[in-house]
């Protein structure tokens, strides 16, 4: 057996001085603008105060239920105004400062979080655009007081990832059609799957010019949602995610002026790359909240939670999980925030360091949610604890967005050299 | 000269600083643009208060990667930058703010272009 002694060091750091040492305080290469650190810190303040003590009711609440005071609330903030340049009344951040923003959000509830990304996203055509036109029509409602969220209706019953791999554009099947008559376009098909497609005013909505093959002519076309032929269907009945809804929408002969085409027929393509890659950068930072809203709870519970004598933290097995857990977290935010830094300093953000980003931080979110709940033991597998929807909810983010074969397909060809 | 040469663009930047404002404005704000034009005859040349150079002599604001073509309707006001961005014809790298500090300086920079573009001698 091997002797151990313990030595007193005199003035050495006690643990307690040490826990002092939280990584706000550390040196990092990465200095937030102080707009971002003081956007973190109110969005880390409602999160709290405002969207956790509702987030279990918003959970157990019916499919269909929405929570529009919470929302509200988060309106009063500015982050359905988040994006929406200064000089036009909006809060004026770049994808950094969503990124931040979400990643508190999801730490508390990712649901609330994709709330805000999505209505954030469907905003995004319309300011990419440039267009005055579209830019005076149809972001005015996001500075009003009321809230008012937008969509971005991609997605359909037969086109799932065929719509988000440019190169599979012409494989596509079944895609929605826009039929020209004069100077509208009539609008035939349906999108599924599209988050708060139930609740929002208007969707940016992906649509083929008839007579181009599978989705060859994909073109962008605002849709205000009470636009005679839209019919909102039924609520997904998901296993997490369950305060956003994902709604089916139904477009029958839908009427849409020609001037309600952001970049131009048949650019649907070129502004969906570009609207990836600067999404994906934000979805990891909401995988990265998942991962450490899970691990702050399974951290917790470790240092209170005692077998064998001693808490769960000391024991060696648990040990080497959380501190794998932290890693986890912190590399994936390093790749968040690079892949931010990178979007907001290029146009087009490129394709490279934001998949690399996503696709780590939604692995990561998996492993630590799934671990956080194992080291909670039986508590964390009952429903109204917690952790259990922050392991549901870790499963979402693999799928929108780019799922991980999707993301390999843009790694790859990052690598290659095939796509910018 | 054709209407997309590359030389077309410094000759009606430098023109451009007729118009006291822009000089003005570009110093005030400090703006700089190196301009690296793509295409079959590849030039970079940087626009700042001082006037246009030829390569980059410093860092610039915003360093714009563009097509011809693309700088021409550019400058024309028949395309958007952010629009010229997506359909794949202009890559800016530089902080996007400044982006929107960009758009202030172009009617002037376009107005030169178009005196000497569209006049029938280059067409
Ligand atoms: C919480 C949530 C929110 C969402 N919000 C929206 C929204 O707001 N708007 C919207 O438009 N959509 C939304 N979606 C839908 C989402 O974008 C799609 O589910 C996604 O694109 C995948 O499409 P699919 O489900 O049809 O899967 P499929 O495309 O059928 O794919 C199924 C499986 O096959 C794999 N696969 C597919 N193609 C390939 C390939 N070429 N190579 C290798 N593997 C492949 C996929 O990776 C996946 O594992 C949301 C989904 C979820 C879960």
């Amino acid at each position: 057996m091997i002797a151990t002694t313990t030595t007193a060091v005199p003035n050495a750091p006690t643990l307690s001085d040490l826990s002092a040492l939280n990584a706000a305080a550390m040196p990092s290469l990465f200095q937030l603008p102080p707009e971002v650190e003081e956007l973190r810190e109110e969005v880390r303040e409602f999160a709290q105060t405002v969207v956790k003590p509702r987030t279990l009711a918003n959970d157990l609440a019916p499919a269909d239920a929405f929570d529009w005071e919470m929302v509200e609330a988060g309106h009063r903030l500015g982050l359905l105004r988040l994006t929406i340049p200064k000089e036009l009344g909006g809060r004026g951040m770049g994808v950094l400062g969503v990124s931040v923003a979400m990643e508190e959000l999801a730490s508390v509830c990712p649901s609330t979080a994709l709330i805000f990304g999505a209505s954030l996203l469907g905003q995004t055509s319309v300011l990419f655009s440039g267009d005055q036109q579209l830019q005076s029509r149809f972001l005015p409602p996001f500075l009003g007081d009321e809230p008012v969220l937008a969509c971005n209706a991609i997605t359909e019953e037969t086109a799932g990832c065929d719509l988000l791999i440019p190169e599979h554009a012409e494989l596509a099947e079944d895609v929605m059609t826009a039929r020209r008559d004069g100077d509208h376009f009539v609008l035939n098909g349906i999108k599924r799957f599209i988050t708060n497609g139930k609740t929002a005013e208007w969707a940016a909505v992906f649509a083929n010019i008839e007579g181009n093959p599978g989705a060859t002519g994909l073109t962008v076309f605002i849709v205000p949602l009470d636009t005679e032929g839209v019919t909102r269907g039924e609520v997904a009945d998901k296993m997490g995610y369950r305060a956003c809804l994902g709604t089916t929408l139904h477009f029958d002969d839908v009427r849409v002026p020609e001037e309600n085409i952001a970049f131009g027929e048949g650019g649907g393509w070129n502004y969906l790359t570009v609207q990836s890659n600067q999404a994906r950068s934000i979805v990891a930072a909401m995988s990265t909240g998942v991962a450490r809203g899970a691990f702050e709870i399974a951290k917790e519970w470790a240092g209170e939670r005692v077998q064998a004598g001693k808490p769960l933290y000391e024991h060696q097995f648990t040990a080497r999980k959380l501190a794998e857990m932290s890693s986890k977290i912190e590399a994936s935010r390093l790749l968040y925030l690079q892949a931010a830094y990178q979007a907001d300093n290029m146009m087009p953000a490129p394709v490279y360091g934001p998949a690399v980003a996503k696709m780590f931080a939604d692995r990561a979110a998996i492993e630590v949610a799934e671990e956080a709940m194992s080291i909670v033991g039986a508590r964390g597998y009952c429903r109204d604890h917690g952790v259990e929807k922050l392991v549901r909810e870790s499963f979402g983010a693999r799928i929108y967005e780019g799922t991980p074969e999707v993301l390999a397909l843009a790694i790859t060809g990052a690598l290659y050299g095939r796509r910018l | 000269m054709t209407v997309q040469d590359p030389q077309l663009f410094i000759e009606a930047f430098r023109a451009a600083f007729s118009d006291a404002d822009f000089a003005a404005l570009l110093k005030e704000r400090e703006f700089s643009i190196q301009f690296v034009v793509t295409g079959d005859a590849p030039t970079a040349f940087l626009l700042d208060s001082d006037g246009v150079h030829d390569g980059a002599p410093h860092p610039a604001s915003l360093r714009l990667e563009v097509r011809p073509e693309t700088l021409h309707l550019i400058l024309l006001g028949q395309l958007g930058v952010t629009q010229a961005v997506v359909a794949r014809g202009l890559v800016v790298k530089g902080p996007v703010p400044q982006v929107r500090r960009l758009a202030d300086h172009l009617p002037a920079m376009g107005r030169a272009y178009a005196g000497l573009a569209l006049a029938p001698a280059s067409a």
